[in-house]
C-alpha cells in the first residue's frame, strides 16, 4: 500500500521558532550545568553574553571566528540544497590551506596583488578537487558521499601533518612551515583586528544568495533537491549539478582554509584544524541553508565559542571535583602479569617476537572499535544512521570513569557507561523518530554535544586515575603457543567482546525480534503493513546501539588506560562509522576490520621501536584509504547491496 | 645606538604607567596548553602559580587547555585587555601570537616559555631540564640489564632531541653498550597512545622506559610489565610505585617569584633566561626504593659537579649516530647549538625526522 501524502507546508516563522527555541534550550542546559557547579545562572548568563558580545573587541573576535565558519557553512549549504550530504568541509578546508601554503612558499617573490589571488585560486582548486572525488565516486560507483567525505577529512588532515612534519618543516625543527612572506598575508581592516576575509565573506555570501535566488542554476538546484526523479524526467542535468555543487562547496571551504593560514597564522601548522568544518554543518542546517541566516548563525556560534573559552576565570572556582577515596590505581595496575608470557627477549625468532605482541596489541586497541562498530551496526540495521558515535562513546567513557571513581567497581562502571550511552543516543531517537529530524545533522549535533559535554565535565578530572580492569590471562588457553599470547592475556572486557559478534549475528539472523528490527531497516512500510511497530523497532536499535557505543567508550577509560583525559576517544567513533561499511553490515567482518584498524596504529609505533622508519602520517592514512576502497568495491556490486535499504530515511508518521 | 635608545624608551613607558598604579595589585596571568590536572607540564606551572597567588599584592588567574594557534592569540589578547600586568604563556606554540600581542600592549610584561623570540616587553625563559635528564640516564643505565632503554617522545623538536641526547649520554656513561630506542607519539598528552608506544618499546626488549610526555601512561605500561621507568615533569611515583626510579622535574616557583618581584619593583628587563640545576628550576625527583645506594651516590656526586659548574653535559667528544664527531674533544656545546639541536648522539636508535 503506497500513499502519497503532501507534507504540511512549513511556514517561515516556524523555522525561526525552531531555531530560536533550540538556541534557548541550549542556553538553558548550559546555565543548568553552571548551576550544578554552584555558579548562579544570572552570573553565568552575564559572563557568557559579555564574554561573547560585551565589547568591540569581543565582537571583533566573533567576526574573526565567524569568517571560516561562514565560508565552510556556505559550501556545505550548496551541496545540501541538492540533498548531497557533504560532511567533508573539514578536509576541503585542510586542502585549501595546503594549496595556499604551496603557492606562498614556492612563489615568495611575487607582489601581494598577484600572490594573494594565486593563493586563493590554489586553495579553491585544491578544496574543489577534494570535493570532486567523493562526487565522482558517488555518481559512477554509488559510493555514499557521507562516508567518502568523512574519510577524506582524515586523509586530508594526515596529509597536512605529513607535509608539515616533512618537506615543509621549518628550519627551526618545529612542526610547522616557515612563516609566509609579507606579501602572502591577508591584512586587517583599518585599525581593527578583523582581517579582510570578512569582505570576502560578504561578497561570496551575496554571490551565493543571488545564485540561489535568481539564476537558472539556483532554480535547477531547488528543483532537483526537492525531487530528483521528477527533475530528471524534466530533463534537468542532475549529474552535472551534483559534481558542480561539490566542487563549489569544496572551493568555498578551501577559501576558508586559505584565509586561516594567511590571516590568522601566517604559516601552516597542524593547529589550524579547529573543527570549523564540522560546526559548519550544524550552522548550515540551523540556518536552513540560507546565506543570510548562515552569516547570522555563524556569528552567534562563534560568540558562544568565544564566551566559553578565553574569559580568564579566577583560579579555583567553578570546578567539578570528586574526592579521591583512596583509590590508588597503582594497586590494581601493579600486578606482575605473567611476565614470562609477555616478555621474552632473545628467545624466539625476530619475527614471532615482534608479530605476537603486535597482534596482541591489535586486539586490545581494536576492542573499543569493535564495541562501537557493533553498536552502530545495530542502529543502522533498523534503518537509522547515527553519526554521533564519537559523542556517545565519549559520554560513556566519562560515565564509566566517574562511576568507577565514586563506587570503585569497574563492572558497575561498565554498565553505567552502557546506560549513559543508551540514554544519550536516545536524544537522536527523539530528534529523528519523534520529530522526523534529519539523521545526518542530528548525528553530527550529537557528536558535537557529546564531546563538548564530556570535555566540559571532564576537564577537572584530567590526570586523575580511577580503578579499572587489569589483564587477566585465561589459565589454560593462555598457554597455547602463538594464539594464547595473542588472544588470551587480556582484560575481561576483551573476552566479553569475543562473544558479542556471534550473539549479534544469532540475534539478527535467527531470532524473531532480530528479524523485526531488520524489517524496520529494510522496508518499514512492509513492516508496518505486517503489523509491526516500526518506530518502536527503531527505538530499540538506537538505544541498544547507544548502549554498545557507551561500552566501547568505557573500554578506553576502564581498561585501555585508567586515567582521564579530554577526547580520550580521539576519533575512534568516526572509525566505527566507517567500519560498519567496511564490514558490509556483517558482525564477522566487523571483528576483522576492528583488529585491522587497531593493528595499524600499533604497527606504526612498533615499526619505530624496531628502528624502521616510515612516515607515520602515511601509515595512519592507510585504514581510511582502505575504507574508501572497500566502500567503492562494495557499492560497485549493486546486486548485493549490503546496506539496509531504508537506511537514513525517516518513517513518515501516519497522517 | 638608536635601537638601544628605543628600547630604553619602551622600557620606561611601562615603568611610568606602572608607577601611576603603584598601589594596585599586580595581576598575573598564566596560559596553559593542557588542563592543570594533567600531572605533567601544566601541572608543574600551576603549582608555582599557587605559590605566587599567596604573595602579597599579587592576584593570579589562569586559562587552561588553550590550543596553540589562532585561539591562543585571542586568549593572550583578552588577558592584556583586562589589564593584566604580567602574562606567562607556557607553550612553544604561543610564541608568534604572544609577540603579536606584545606589540599592541607595550605596558604589559609578556613572558614566553621555551621559545626564542623577545621584544622590549617580552622575555623568554626555559629550564635546563637536560641536566637532570642526564642524571636520570645514569640511573637508567645502571638499572638496565638488557642495555636497551626505551624513550617515549612527543615531537621531534630541539627541546626533546636535546633531552634524549642527554639521557643517552648519561646511560652510556655507566654502560657504554647501552642503546636508547625512540618512539615518537606526536602528542604531548594522550595516555592511551603513550602507553601503547611504551608497550611497543617493551616488546623490543627495553627494560627501562623514559618519557618526554605529559601523562603517566608510559609509567603504567612499565609497571604492568614489571620493568623500570623514569618519569617526567613531576614526581610520577604515585602512578607506578614499583617501576618509578626517578624523574627529571620542574620547579618553577623560585623563578616565577623572582620575575614577579622584578615586575613589582620595576626592575624587570626583557631577556632570555635559561636557569638549570644550580638555580633550582629543574631537579631530580626522589629515588625509588629499588635504586641501590651505590647508584644514588654516583648520581648525587655528578649532580653536585653540575651544580658547581665543574661538569658539563654536552662536553666533547660527542659523536652523532653516524659516528661523525659533532662536538670535538675539549669543546662544550654552546647554548645556541643546544637550542637548535636536531641530531641524535651515538647510541640512539631512531630518527629525528
Amino acid at each position: 500500500m503506497l500513499r502519497v501524502v503532501r507534507r504540511p507546508a512549513s511556514p517561515g516563522w516556524r523555522g525561526a521558532l525552531v531555531v530560536s527555541g533550540s538556541a534557548l534550550l541550549a542556553l538553558a542546559v548550559s546555565l543548568l550545568l553552571l548551576t550544578v557547579q554552584g555558579v548562579s545562572p544570572l552570573t553565568g548568563l552575564k559572563v557568557l553574553v559579555l564574554g561573547a558580545f560585551g565589547s568591540t573587541w569581543a565582537i571583533e573576535d566573533c567576526l574573526l571566528k565567524a569568517i571560516p565558519l561562514f565560508l565552510c557553512s556556505l559550501g556545505v549549504a550548496v551541496a545540501f540544497r541538492l540533498q548531497i550530504w557533504n560532511i567533508g568541509a573539514e578536509g576541503q578546508f585542510a586542502l585549501g590551506a595546503i594549496g595556499a601554503t604551496w603557492v606562498a612558499l614556492s612563489l615568495p617573490g611575487l607582489p601581494k596583488f598577484l600572490l594573494l589571488p594565486l593563493m586563493i585560486l590554489a586553495a579553491c582548486l585544491a578544496g574543489g578537487l577534494w570535493g570532486l572525488i567523493p562526487a565522482i565516486l558517488r555518481q559512477r560507483l554509488g559510493a555514499s558521499e557521507i562516508i567518502v567525505t568523512l574519510m577524506g577529512n582524515y586523509i586530508a588532515i594526515l596529509l597536512l601533518e605529513f607535509l608539515v612534519y616533512g618537506v615543509w618543516k621549518d628550519p627551526s625543527g618545529f612542526p610547522m612551515t616557515p612563516a609566509f612572506p609579507e606579501a602572502a598575508l591577508l591584512g586587517t581592516i583599518g585599525t581593527t583586528s578583523v582581517n579582510w576575509g570578512l569582505a570576502h565573506c560578504l561578497v561570496l555570501g551575496a554571490a551565493v544568495w543571488v545564485l540561489f535566488r535568481f539564476s537558472r542554476f539556483g532554480y535547477e538546484l531547488r528543483a532537483c533537491g526537492d525531487n530528483v526523479r521528477a527533475a530528471r524526467y524534466a530533463g534537468l542535468p542532475y549529474d552535472r549539478l551534483a559534481l558542480l555543487v561539490m566542487v563549489l562547496g569544496g572551493g568555498l571551504a578551501g577559501w576558508a582554509g586559505c584565509i586561516e593560514a594567511s590571516a590568522s597564522l601566517g604559516r601552516l601548522q597542524p593547529s589550524i584544524m579547529a573543527g570549523y568544518g564540522y560546526t559548519a554543518i550544524v550552522v548550515a542546517w540551523l540556518a536552513r541553508l540560507s546565506p543570510l541566516y548562515i552569516g547570522l548563525i555563524a556569528f552567534l556560534l562563534a560568540g558562544l565559542r568565544r564566551g566559553r573559552t578565553p574569559a580568564a576565570r579566577p583560579a579555583g572556582t567553578g570546578r567539578l571535583r570528586f574526592d579521591h577515596r583512596g583509590t590508588d590505581p597503582a594497586d590494581r595496575a601493579g600486578r606482575h602479569l605473567f611476565p614470562h608470557l609477555l616478555h621474552r627477549p632473545g628467545e624466539a625468532a625476530m619475527n614471532a617476537e615482534l608479530l605476537v605482541p603486535l597482534f596482541a596489541a591489535a586486539v586490545v586497541s581494536g576492542t573499543p572499535l569493535l564495541y562501537a562498530t557493533l553498536g552502530e551496526m545495530c542502529t543502522e540495521k533498523t534503518g537509522v544512521l547515527n553519526l554521533g558515535v564519537e559523542g556517545v562513546m565519549l559520554v560513556g567513557c566519562l560515565a564509566a570513569f566517574v562511576t568507577a571513581r565514586l563506587t570503585g567497581s569497574p563492572w558497575l562502571a561498565f554498565v553505567a557507561a552502557g546506560l549513559a550511552g543508551g540514554l544519550f543516543a536516545s536524544l537522536h531517537g527523539v530528534v529523528c523518530l519523534v520529530f522526523q529530524g534529519n539523521q545526518v545533522v542530528s548525528g553530527l549535533a550529537l557528536t558535537l554535544l557529546g564531546t563538548g559535554l564530556a570535555n566540559y565535565l571532564g576537564t577537572g578530572l584530567v590526570g586523575q586515575a580511577a580503578p579499572g580492569f587489569a589483564p587477566l590471562p585465561v589459565p589454560v588457553l593462555a598457554g597455547i603457543p602463538v594464539l594464547g599470547p595473542i588472544l588470551f592475556v587480556h582484560d575481561p572486557l576483551v573476552y566479553l567482546s569475543y562473544l558479542l559478534p556471534s550473539l549479534f549475528w544469532l540475534f539478527f539472523t535467527k531470532t524473531r525480534p532480530g528479524l523485526h528490527l531488520r524489517a524496520a531497516g529494510e522496508f518499514p512500510g512492509a513492516a508496518v503493513a505486517a503489523g509491526l511497530n516500526a518506530v518502536a523497532c527503531r527505538w530499540v536499535g538506537v538505544v541498544a546501539g547507544g548502549f554498545l557505543m557507551g561500552l566501547g567508550g568505557a573500554y578506553l577509560s576502564l581498561a585501555y588506560t585508567h586515567m582521564w583525559t579530554n577526547n580520550l576517544t580521539a576519533g575512534r567513533g568516526w572509525i566505527a562509522v566507517a567500519l560498519v561499511i567496511f564490514a558490509f553490515w556483517r558482525p564477522g567482518r566487523a571483528v576483522f576490520g576492528a583488529y585491522l584498524f587497531g593493528g595499524i596504529m600499533a604497527l606504526q609505533l612498533r615499526l619505530q621501536a624496531a628502528g624502521t622508519t616510515l612516515p607515520s602520517s602515511l601509515l595512519l592514512m592507510l585504514p581510511y584509504v582502505l575504507t574508501v576502497a572497500v566502500l567503492v568495491f562494495s557499492s560497485g556490486r549493486r546486486r548485493s547491496a549490503p546496506a539496509p535499504a531504508a537506511l537514513g530515511t525517516n518513517i513518515e508518521p501516519p497522517a | 645606538m638608536r635601537i638601544i635608545v628605543l628600547c630604553i624608551m619602551l622600557l620606561v613607558a611601562p615603568a611610568v604607567s606602572l608607577s601611576l598604579a603603584a598601589e594596585r595589585e599586580l595581576k598575573v596571568g598564566f596560559i596553559y596548553v593542557s588542563p592543570v590536572g594533567d600531572a605533567g607540564w601544566s601541572h608543574a606551572h600551576e603549582q608555582a602559580r599557587q605559590v605566587i597567588e599567596a604573595m602579597d599584592g599579587v592576584s593570579t588567574s589562569y586559562v587552561e587547555a588553550v590550543a596553540e594557534g589562532p585561539d591562543s592569540e585571542r586568549v593572550i589578547q583578552t588577558m592584556a585587555r583586562k589589564k593584566f600586568d604580567l602574562i606567562f604563556a607556557t607553550s612553544f606554540g604561543y610564541m608568534d601570537s604572544m609577540l603579536k600581542v606584545a606589540r599592541q600592549f607595550p605596558d604589559t610584561v609578556f613572558m614566553h616559555c621555551s621559545g626564542f623570540k623577545t621584544a622590549a616587553n617580552m622575555g623568554n625563559y626555559f629550564g635546563r631540564i637536560y641536566q637532570p635528564r642526564y642524571l636520570s640516564g645514569l640511573v637508567a643505565g645502571s638499572m638496565s640489564t638488557s642495555g636497551v632503554l626505551g624513550y617515549v617522545a612527543a615531537f621531534p623538536i630541539p627541546e626533546v632531541i636535546r633531552g634524549i641526547n642527554a639521557f643517552t649520554l648519561g646511560a652510556r656513561a655507566v654502560n657504554p653498550q647501552a642503546t636508547v630506542r625512540v618512539v615518537w607519539t606526536k602528542t604531548w598528552y594522550d595516555p592511551a597512545k603513550e602507553k601503547e608506544a611504551a608497550k611497543s618499546l617493551l616488546d623490543v626488549g627495553a627494560d627501562v622506559i623514559a618519557q618526554h610526555q605529559d601523562s603517566p601512561g608510559p609509567q603504567e605500561a612499565a609497571q604492568e610489565r614489571g620493568v623500570y621507568s623514569i618519569g617526567y615533569n613531576t614526581d610520577m611515583s604515585r602512578f607506578a610505585p614499583k617501576a618509578h626510579l626517578t624523574a627529571p622535574v620542574w620547579n618553577w616557583t623560585s623563578y616565577y617569584r623572582q620575575v614577579v618581584e622584578q615586575v613589582q619593583n620595576r626592575t624587570w628587563k626583557a631577556s632570555s633566561d635559561w636557569p638549570g640545576l644550580a638555580e633550582g628550576v629543574v631537579d631530580l625527583a626522589p629515588f625509588g626504593p629499588m635504586v641501590p645506594p651505590a647508584v644514588r651516590e654516583r648520581v648525587q656526586a655528578k649532580r653536585a659537579e653540575i651544580v658547581a659548574g665543574r661538569e658539563r653535559v654536552f662536553a666533547g667528544p660527542i659523536a652523532d649516530q653516524s659516528g661523525t664527531v659533532r662536538i670535538p674533544a675539549g669543546a662544550v656545546a654552546t647554548d645556541q647549538e643546544l637550542l637548535g639541536m636536531n641530531w641524535f648522539v651515538q647510541g640512539v636508535v631512531g630518527t629525528t625526522e
